[in-house]
């Protein structure tokens, strides 16, 4: 069955390019416009990873994953943000990857590869 | 640090007299020297006004100074003269330089004089030296020669061998070097030979009256390199040879007579000088001022062999005081020179590093929009950049679109890796990166600039090595590099020329030569022109360069620049091969 990864992006052109990248990669891609949907989505469904913006309007990236790692343990998430320096931000130490948006997304798609990997075996 | 004592604590080292003035043009402060030599009471100078040291009817007072800074170069007038009033009422005329120090809130104007004392003390001397010098010795009424130093040694040998001076038949000076090693030979005067002198005295049937156009004369005889120049200036005699009889007459500061009765006449190096100077008898006289021995002079009557008499000794001597003094003073006055350009190099350093300061302030304020603004701009590129590479992987190599897209792709990588540099070079991924193709990067700047180089009618001749190894540098460091130069070598052609760009290995490098036909670069420019906001440009910022050189520097790579005057530049470039 396909791995599922659940990108929570506020800009809906990166949600519909993720979607294409790493559905290449054989992933089944869902996505949410904003961190309260993405907290909504993963009450009631089950996903393997999650990408994860930090710039958005309402709840920022850092407080959502804070969320997500305190209800969900295991899941791993990957952060995907524009912005580097949020790397010296502890409160993202949380997050499994950190990965600076590019046009180049085999980066991406390789640290999520290596995961996914990983929980698998 | 306040600005009117650092320029005073400079000049207080110079020994020629200075007035500094305020903008009112009043006299702010002096040297001590004008109460030694001009005879005022310095306290009682102080915020007067500078004219009143002018004559009574000089006209006009009130322009004085600004009469002067039409002709200023640099904010500098030298070479001026004027008439004085000394304390006691007698004039003088001297010569002066008027020099403008100033920086963003202070403006003086700085007076430095002549050496008065030299002056006044040379002309004392030399008119009481002889009845026939008393009439026709005007020459420092006319004329300056303290305008450099070969024009006072050309006075002093002339008024040492004249008919109307010291009558002497030949004069050779010898100065001590600058780096206080050797007695160097510097100049001399004379008949070279019987023949010569025969000619020179057969002259002197019409020899000019006075000294003054017996100086000029000489100036024009000068051309031609006499043989007592070239005898004297081949003599160098280390100073640590106290053995040697002018180190001995320069040691004891005392003149020696040299002829067959002195009791150094079988000296070895007595033997020596008059061997050198074909003589029996010459005068050995050393130039001493303010109690240093300087140089020496050798006088002697080689061609009419008459004895040399104490009252030739008296005059030679006293003569000897001035003519040092002249050489010293106008060594001082060139020291002055020296320190002032110091004072207005420092001026320029201050002024360019408040430039640069500004500019750093501006860039810390911007620098926080821009890391925003650059945040910003990279999620949406990614954007671009992810669906064109997407649409470019779908596409033919066939296909009409196909080289587009490609050109969109790489200019969106090379745009993002700006960025990253802008923001954090951490995480730009140059651990992974793959060495950069210089022949690649060179013709995708040619094809940027092809229209240009169309339009502006040049040539290009372009020979790249095939197969040229990977470079160590990152791909979009090259692109700027190569596309900077470029631009500046078009820039440089202007119209009609040639471009030619060669690039090809050697041993562990790639040679990359950038050679244009434009007018070349001056040897003052080549030295700046990695500076940053340095620019020969109406327009740009002047940091084009700069940041090539950092770029260079950053990656290990070397840059020479090959410049002919009216041929061209060659910048030629190597950088290191990936292994």
């Amino acid at each position: 069955m396909d791995k599922k990864i659940l990108v929570i992006d506020d800009e809906k052109n990166m949600r519909k390019l993720l979607k294409l990248e790493l559905g290449d990669q054989g992933y089944e891609v869902i996505s949410a416009e904003n961190a309260s949907d993405g907290l909504q989505i993963l009450k009631h469904t089950i996903v393997d990873l999650v990408v994860l913006d930090i710039k958005m309007p309402g709840m920022d990236g850092i407080e959502a994953l804070e969320k997500i790692v305190s209800i969900h343990r295991e899941l791993p998430v990957v952060i995907h943000s524009a912005y580097s320096h949020y790397k010296e931000n502890y409160l993202t130490w949380s997050a499994v990857a950190y990965v600076v948006k590019s046009w180049d997304f085999s980066e991406l798609t390789q640290t999520i590869a290596k995961i996914l990997n990983k929980t698998k075996s | 640090m306040d600005y009117q004592k650092l320029i005073v604590d400079n000049l207080d080292k110079i020994l020629s007299i200075w007035l500094l003035l305020d903008q009112n043009q009043n006299i702010i402060a002096c040297s001590h020297l004008v109460n030694q030599h001009m005879g005022y009471e310095i306290d009682d100078l102080i915020n007067q006004p500078f004219q009143v040291l002018l004559p009574d009817d000089f006209e006009p007072k009130e322009g004085f100074i600004q009469a002067f800074l039409p002709n200023a170069h640099n904010g500098s007038v030298v070479n001026q003269k004027t008439r004085l009033k000394l304390q006691n009422e007698v004039l003088i005329d001297i010569e002066f330089s008027l020099h403008r120090l100033e920086n963003e809130s202070e403006s003086y104007t700085l007076l430095v004089f002549d050496n008065i004392t030299e002056v006044v003390e040379l002309r004392k001397i030399l008119k009481a030296k002889t009845e026939t010098l008393h009439n026709k010795f005007n020459l420092f009424e006319n004329k300056s020669i303290y305008s450099s130093i070969k024009e006072i040694i050309d006075v002093i040998l002339v008024a040492i061998t004249a008919g109307q001076g010291l009558k002497f038949n030949r004069a050779f000076l010898l100065l001590v070097d600058s780096d206080n090693e050797y007695l160097q030979g510097i100049q001399a005067i004379g008949p070279g030979s019987g023949e010569e002198a025969g000619e020179i005295y057969g002259q002197s049937n019409y020899s000019p009256n006075t000294l003054v156009e017996m100086i000029d004369n000489y100036k024009n005889l000068k051309n031609t390199d006499s043989v007592v120049n070239q005898l004297v200036k081949k003599i160098q005699i280390p100073l640590n040879d106290p053995n040697n009889i002018l180190i001995k007459a320069l040691n004891s500061q005392k003149y020696i007579l040299l002829n067959d009765y002195s009791t150094l006449a079988n000296d070895p190096s007595a033997l020596w000088l008059k061997e050198l100077l074909q003589v029996q008898e010459c005068l050995i006289v050393p130039l001493v001022s303010q109690g240093q021995a300087t140089g020496i002079l050798v006088v002697d009557n080689q061609v009419t062999s008459s004895p040399i008499s104490n009252h030739d000794i008296k005059g030679i001597t006293k003569f000897s005081d001035s003519a040092i003094n002249a050489i010293v003073s106008n060594k001082l006055l060139d020291n002055l020179d020296k320190s002032i350009t110091q004072v207005k190099q420092a001026n320029i350093k201050i002024r360019e590093s408040q430039a640069v300061l500004l500019h750093k302030e501006k860039l810390a304020v911007m620098g926080e929009t821009v890391a925003n603004m650059a945040h910003e701009v990279r999620g949406p590129l990614a954007l671009i950049g992810g669906f064109v590479t997407r649409i470019f992987r779908t596409l033919d190599p066939e296909d009409e679109n196909y080289e587009s897209m490609s050109i969109v792709a790489e200019t969106v990588e090379t745009l993002e890796s700006v960025l990253n540099d802008i923001l954090d070079s951490g995480i730009s991924k140059q651990e992974a990166f793959s060495g950069s193709d210089c022949s690649k990067t060179i013709n995708r700047v040619l094809g940027l600039l092809e229209e240009e180089i169309h339009e502006r009618k040049i040539s290009v001749n372009l020979n790249l090595q095939g197969d040229l190894p990977k470079l160590v540098i990152r791909d979009h460091h090259l692109f700027e590099i190569i596309n900077n130069l470029m631009r500046n070598a078009l820039e440089a052609i202007g119209n009609d020329g040639l471009l030619i760009i060669l690039a090809s290995c050697f041993g562990e490098k790639v040679v990359v030569t950038i050679q244009d036909t434009g007018p070349g670069i001056p040897t003052e420019i080549e030295e700046k022109m990695f500076s940053p906001f340095f620019t020969t440009k109406s327009e740009g910022t002047g940091l084009g360069l700069s940041v090539v050189k950092k770029l260079l520097d950053e990656n290990n790579c070397d840059i020479r620049i090959r410049s002919i005057p009216k041929n061209g530049a060659t910048f030629t470039l190597s950088f290191p091969i990936k292994e």
